[in-house]
Formats: C-alpha cells, sequence, structure tokens
C-alpha cells in the first residue's frame, strides 16, 4: 500500500467535497436571488393587470349603465373569461345598486382574477359612480369650445370644452373646461367678478350683459369650473352603432330624407296613413321605433325656398334618431314641428298616451363621422327687390336663413359647414359675407369645433346660437349619459375571497 | 558524512515543495478572490433588486393612492436642493370603514354608518410623500393623518431610506418628482430616481416613473 496514494485521495476528497459545497451554496444563492426577482416581478405586473382587468368591468359596468340604463345592464353579461399567457384571466361584475346615501348614485363593485399556475391574483375596484342627462349640455367639446358674441344658451344650459373662450355678451347656465379659459379668471368680464350686476328687468341691464359673460342665474353668478378630470361624453363606436342597428330594427333602408318635408318615427301608435310631406313607405305601429338607421350617409333637409321659406324647412315631429354609420349631411333647414320660427304652436305627439311615446318634438343625429352643413341651401333666385349687393351688374339673391336645430352627437367629428365659393355663379362668393345667416338651437357633442371653413366663413351674414331646453327636461329615449365617476377605490384581495370568481371559466 | 541538508533527495525536495506551496498559496489567493467577489457581486446585486423592488412598490402604491384619492391637493415640483418635492393628497380611510355598502338578499344596504363614514369629510385624511434629507439620512417620507374617534392619528414611514442620493451631490436631479399634466389636471407623473449605493456604479441612476390618471370625474 502506497501512504502517498492515500494522501492524495484524501486531498482529492477534500476537493471534491469543497467544490460541491460551494457549488450548492451558488446555486442555492443565484437560485434564491433569480426567484425573488422573478417572483416580484411577477407580482407587480400581474397585479397591475389584474387591476386594469377590473377596471375593463368597470367600464362595462358603466357603458351598460349610461347606454342601457340600470334595469337592462343588470341583466346583461356579468362576467367575461380569457384564456391568458398560460393561464386565465376574467373580470366579473358582482354589484351594480343604486344607493341613496350618503349620496345617490350607482354602486358598482367588479372584481377582476388571474391565474397562472399555482399563482392567483385577485382585486376587486369599488366605484361609486353618478350618471346625467348629456342633453344638458349645449356644448361638449373635447376640444377648444368657443361661445362667440351672441351666444345666448340661457341659465339652464352646460357648456364643457378642454379650454374654453368666451366673447362678451354670451351666457350659459354653467361653463366647465379641464385646461385653460380666456379670458383669465380674475377678469372682470365675467359677471361674477363685477358685481353687482343689474337685475335683468332693469332698464340698464342690456347694457351691461353686452359687456359681461354671464354664467348662472341673477344675482348669483358664477366663473368657469375648472374640472379635475375630463368627462366621459359619449362615444359613437362600433357597440354603439350595432346597439342603435338593433334598436332601429326594420328601419335601416332609407338614408335620403331631402325631400321630405316632415319626418315623423318609424313607428309610432295610431300610425294609418303618413301625414303630409312625409315620404317613408315602412312605417309600423311600434312606439319604441324611434330609430332611422343607415349604413351609408344620412341626407335631410333640402334647398330654400325665397318665397316661402317656412315651408321649406323640414319639419321632425316627435322624437326621431338619425344614426350613420358615416356622415350626417344637412342640405338645409331642419327644424322641431313646434319650433320658434312658426310661432311656438301645439303640435301633437306621435303615440301619444302609449308606453314609449314621444315626449318632445326632437332630431337627434348621431354619428361617428361629422356633421356636414353642405352648399345646397340657397336658392339663387334672384332677389325680389332688384339689389345688386356686389355691383357686377346682376341682381344678387336674396338673404338666406339657414334653421338647425336639434341633437347633434359626432364625438369623433364636428360640424363642418361647406364653402360656396366652389360653385357658380360668381353671386354664391358673396354669399358668405353678407347674406348666409345661422340659426342654431339645441346641443352637440363634437370632438372639436376646428373646421375649415368655418361657421363664421360660410355664414358671415350672422350666426345665433341657443339651447333647446326640452333636451334635459324632455331627454330623447336611447341616448347615452353621461358618467360621472365620484369615487373609486381598489381592494386587494385574496383570491379566495373574491365572491363572484368561485369557478375559473377557461 | 553527507550533512542532512546534503543530500541530494532532501535538498530537491525543499525546493520542488517551495514552489509547489508557493504556487498552491496564490491559487488559493486567486481564487478566494474570484469567490469573495463573485459574492459580494450577488449581494449587491441582491441588494440593488431589492431596492428596486422597494421603489417599483412604493411608485405602485403611490399610483393606487392617487387614483383612490377623491383630490390631490398639491403637487410641488420643486428642484431637490429645497428638499420640497411633496405629493399630498386626500384619502378615504378604506381601511378602517370598509370599501363600500354590502346589501342583504332584499337589497338592502346592511353597513350604512361605515358607508356614511367612509365619505364622512371629517374622515377623510391627508396622504403626504415628500422627499426628505435631514442631512443624516435622506428618504422618502410617507406621512398619512387620519381621524380616528376625536383625535387624528399619524402614521409616518420612511421609505427608501438611504437609497435616494444626496441631492446635494446631484444638483440638478430631481429625487422624486411629480408633475400635474400641464393640459389635464387629473393625471399625475410620479418619477423616483434611485441612486442605490450599493450599485456597482455609484452615479448609475436608474429611473421609475408612474403615470396615475385620477379616475374620479366631474364636480
Amino acid at each position: 500500500m502506497n501512504p502517498k496514494r492515500n494522501n492524495n485521495r484524501g486531498i482529492t476528497i477534500f476537493y471534491a467535497v469543497f467544490t460541491a459545497l460551494a457549488t450548492v451554496v451558488l446555486g442555492l444563492a443565484i437560485t434564491q436571488m433569480l426567484g425573488f426577482t422573478s417572483r416580484q416581478a411577477n407580482y407587480l405586473s400581474n397585479m397591475d393587470r389584474t387591476f386594469r382587468l377590473a377596471e375593463t368591468g368597470m367600464n362595462n359596468a358603466i357603458g351598460a349603465l349610461t347606454r342601457v340604463g340600470f334595469s337592462a345592464a343588470m341583466a346583461q353579461n356579468q362576467k367575461q373569461s380569457f384564456p391568458a399567457d398560460g393561464g386565465w384571466e376574467e373580470w366579473y361584475r358582482n354589484t351594480i345598486k343604486e344607493i341613496t346615501k350618503p349620496f345617490r348614485c350607482y354602486y358598482i363593485k367588479t372584481e377582476a382574477r388571474r391565474e397562472r399556475g399555482a399563482q392567483c391574483y385577485s382585486s376587486v375596484l369599488h366605484s361609486y359612480v353618478e350618471t346625467s342627462n348629456v342633453g344638458e349640455y349645449a356644448a361638449a367639446v373635447n376640444d377648444d369650445c368657443w361661445l362667440l358674441q351672441g351666444t345666448q344658451f340661457g341659465d339652464e344650459s352646460k357648456i364643457y370644452g378642454l379650454s374654453l373662450r368666451f366673447d362678451n355678451n354670451t351666457s350659459v347656465g354653467r361653463a366647465q373646461y379641464i385646461g385653460s379659459v380666456n379670458p383669465p379668471l380674475n377678469s372682470k368680464k365675467y359677471a361674477a367678478n363685477d358685481l353687482p350686476a343689474p337685475d335683468p328687468s332693469s332698464s340698464g341691464f342690456y347694457s351691461y350683459k353686452a359687456q359681461h359673460i354671464l354664467i348662472g342665474k341673477h344675482p348669483d353668478y358664477e366663473l368657469p369650473q375648472q374640472l379635475p378630470a375630463p368627462l366621459l361624453l359619449p362615444q359613437v363606436t362600433q357597440a354603439d352603432l350595432d346597439f342603435y342597428k338593433l334598436l332601429a330594427g326594420p328601419h335601416t333602408t332609407v338614408s335620403d330624407f331631402t325631400n321630405y318635408s316632415a319626418v315623423y318615427p318609424p313607428g309610432y301608435f295610431g300610425f294609418t296613413t303618413n301625414n303630409a310631406g312625409d315620404l317613408y313607405a315602412a312605417h309600423t305601429t311600434q312606439n319604441r321605433h324611434h330609430v332611422y338607421y343607415s349604413a351609408n350617409t344620412i341626407k335631410i333637409g333640402h334647398q330654400n325656398d325665397i318665397a316661402n321659406p317656412e315651408a321649406a324647412m323640414t319639419k321632425i315631429y316627435g322624437q326621431v334618431l338619425f344614426v350613420s354609420e358615416k356622415n350626417i349631411e344637412l342640405h338645409g333647414s331642419v327644424v322641431s314641428a313646434d319650433s320658434a320660427v312658426f310661432g311656438s304652436p301645439s303640435v301633437s305627439l306621435p303615440g301619444t298616451g302609449r308606453p314609449d311615446a314621444s315626449t318632445a318634438h326632437q332630431g337627434v343625429f348621431i354619428t361617428p363621422g361629422d356633421i356636414v352643413i353642405t352648399d345646397t341651401f340657397v336658392d339663387m333666385t334672384p332677389n325680389s327687390y332688384g339689389f345688386d349687393f356686389d355691383g357686377d351688374g346682376t341682381v344678387d339673391p336674396d338673404s338666406h336663413y339657414q334653421v338647425i336645430e336639434g341633437f347633434y352627437i359626432a364625438p369623433n367629428g364636428t360640424i363642418q359647414p361647406t364653402s360656396y365659393e366652389t360653385r357658380a355663379p360668381t353671386q354664391y362668393h358673396l354669399i358668405h359675407s353678407q347674406l348666409l345667416y345661422f340659426y342654431f338651437k339645441g346641443s352637440w357633442i363634437l370632438n372639436t369645433t376646428l373646421a375649415t371653413p368655418d361657421m363664421k366663413t360660410v355664414f358671415g351674414g350672422y350666426r345665433s346660437y341657443q339651447y333647446m331646453p326640452s333636451l334635459k327636461d324632455k331627454p330623447p329615449p336611447y341616448i347615452p349619459s353621461l358618467a360621472t365617476i365620484l369615487y373609486t377605490l381598489e381592494e386587494v384581495k385574496d383570491c379566495g375571497e373574491v365572491i363572484g370568481s368561485a369557478s375559473p371559466s377557461p | 558524512m553527507h550533512s542532512l541538508l546534503n543530500k541530494p533527495h532532501l535538498r530537491g525536495i525543499t525546493l520542488t515543495e517551495l514552489a509547489v506551496v508557493i504556487a498552491i498559496l496564490s491559487i488559493a489567493v486567486f481564487l478566494t478572490k474570484i469567490g469573495v467577489d463573485f459574492f459580494n457581486n450577488l449581494l449587491r446585486q441582491q441588494s440593488l433588486i431589492q431596492a428596486q423592488r422597494d421603489t417599483q412598490r412604493i411608485i405602485y402604491d403611490i399610483g393606487r393612492e392617487i387614483r383612490n384619492s377623491p383630490k390631490v391637493l398639491q403637487v410641488a415640483e420643486q428642484n431637490s436642493n429645497e428638499s420640497g418635492t411633496i405629493l399630498q393628497l386626500n384619502s378615504l380611510d378604506a381601511g378602517r370603514w370598509g370599501f363600500g355598502p354590502t346589501f342583504n338578499k332584499s337589497g338592502q344596504v346592511t353597513n350604512q354608518q361605515n358607508v356614511n363614514n367612509l365619505f364622512d369629510p371629517v374622515n377623510i385624511g391627508t396622504v403626504t410623500y415628500q422627499y426628505i434629507n435631514d442631512g443624516t439620512a435622506s428618504y422618502l417620507k410617507r406621512t398619512a393623518v387620519f381621524r380616528a374617534g376625536l383625535s387624528a392619528v399619524t402614521n409616518e414611514k420612511k421609505l427608501l431610506l438611504n437609497i435616494i442620493d444626496d441631492p446635494l451631490q446631484l444638483p440638478t436631479t430631481y429625487q422624486m418628482f411629480c408633475t400635474p399634466d400641464p393640459y389635464y389636471k387629473s393625471r399625475v407623473l410620479v418619477e423616483i430616481h434611485l441612486n442605490p449605493p450599493m450599485s456597482r456604479n455609484p452615479r448609475a441612476i436608474r429611473s421609475y416613473k408612474f403615470e396615475a390618471m385620477r379616475r374620479r370625474s366631474g364636480l
């Protein structure tokens, strides 16, 4: 036996054991570190995703509430599950309840869960949401909103814009903005900063109003109000269009209403034969039918009749919704049947006395595109007084007053007037500066008011904007509400505690 | 008689063994240094990862508090030289009063008093995040003041202790930077610049950003 060899063997064993131990220690340290890192990264990213899921559930619930109302929202699908990253995830709408204390609102509880392998992540979102009638807004714009001189929306209306601009001699009930306001809030142009204001019935009020911006009601005038977050204006998404198409039922075939001088709801109780001026051939007696839907551009209104402009207006009887997948074109004056243009006559409402009957005469125009005012309104008949406004030796047409009433919802677009300057003869060219007047009464929800050419250029004669209070008091059917999130609270829970997600449905 | 040292065998062993011992010692020292460096790096990386994890978690928590807040009171954008960067917001005391109503089978609220208390203005607390450098330590200070019964209860925490670098050494860098979006007042950008002293490169700043959109809208 060789002792030297034994010694070497001992050393080798020692080194082997040492190396093995070192490897184990190193391996454990690295594994622990990597495992620790991986767990933390996974936790944060999964929790973030879970919150987003809960938020999706909340948005879904708010969408259902604002679109179809409380009862129908409760009946809609309450759960959605998806396979995701080797596991599954889901959100679940646990609760929609109307509560009255400590304030009146809808309480929405949505839960979300995400499972990946043996790991489970969950969270609960408690939301307190108020819904209101979007028709309370005379104008709501996701951009700059400018109240031009003379705009009298009155103290019953609201306006909203990311930024606001006011000219003198403007009035509105409440003005809300996010970014900036002009004039600045300390300006004496606001009636609220230049009190006491004269009583509206006094003789001095007229001159005071001409120099001021009136927000609110005498004597409690207000300043524009900066909101902490943008309003969630109604949208016209594909889902909304699908919803309106469903509501329209069979009334999806007509898109051209330019020859109509009267438009009634597509269905209403008591319908027997068409009224004068109403050319729609497929009326039903279903009171719930308020929607005309078209995949094409919807056209309405026709050329002015200078001899009898009132007769040339398209009158809307009852609450009629026009929903287009493309644009909506206004070819002439479109007014309510009981418009002040006609002296505010009392006109019976279609379907009266039965559920879902119209409660006002209102045209509602909904599009994912633009509201286009075409250049086909003006009648080129020379005026009867023989005036040659531009001195070119030819008699020019008379002044034209285009009246647009109703509720215009184009949250992705704008109101786009069309220039007459591309038309012949040249008499058209002076129309902009002298002869074309624009009277608006109603409400609009727009993405922007910036259009080229703008309203001021096309309707160079005069422009008047008023609010239609019936949109507030008697809101049209099927109009999405305006959602205001009062509070949300995120709660992190263990998966086992999440009530609604008892059974995963991958 | 030859002396022992004069034996060729023994003389040879001595020289060879000396060389071998020196070589072995050198290798041992070299390997030990590599091992120690390796472990140091490992520990450093672990500390760094922990610091990053803490920062991410804190930013995540701040974002959640912003989203849950009824009102952001103050977002002070100041240079860190002034040690005054502040985020201050109102907070509902959901931990104490619960997150919302519970209902019985007939749909009636069973915890109305708690819900009333949750939104009672006297129960709404204030949470403040502020960068502090008191000369001995730098940290993100979270102060939560809630009313409990008749008296206010203050809860203070020192977060990211000595991980946020001394602002005097980086006079142009914001350590905790909260800013409102210039256009949308509802957005708050929280940005933490972390400079962990255990990092391999002590001047390497790591930035963490979080943009929280306040959910609350309307009046």
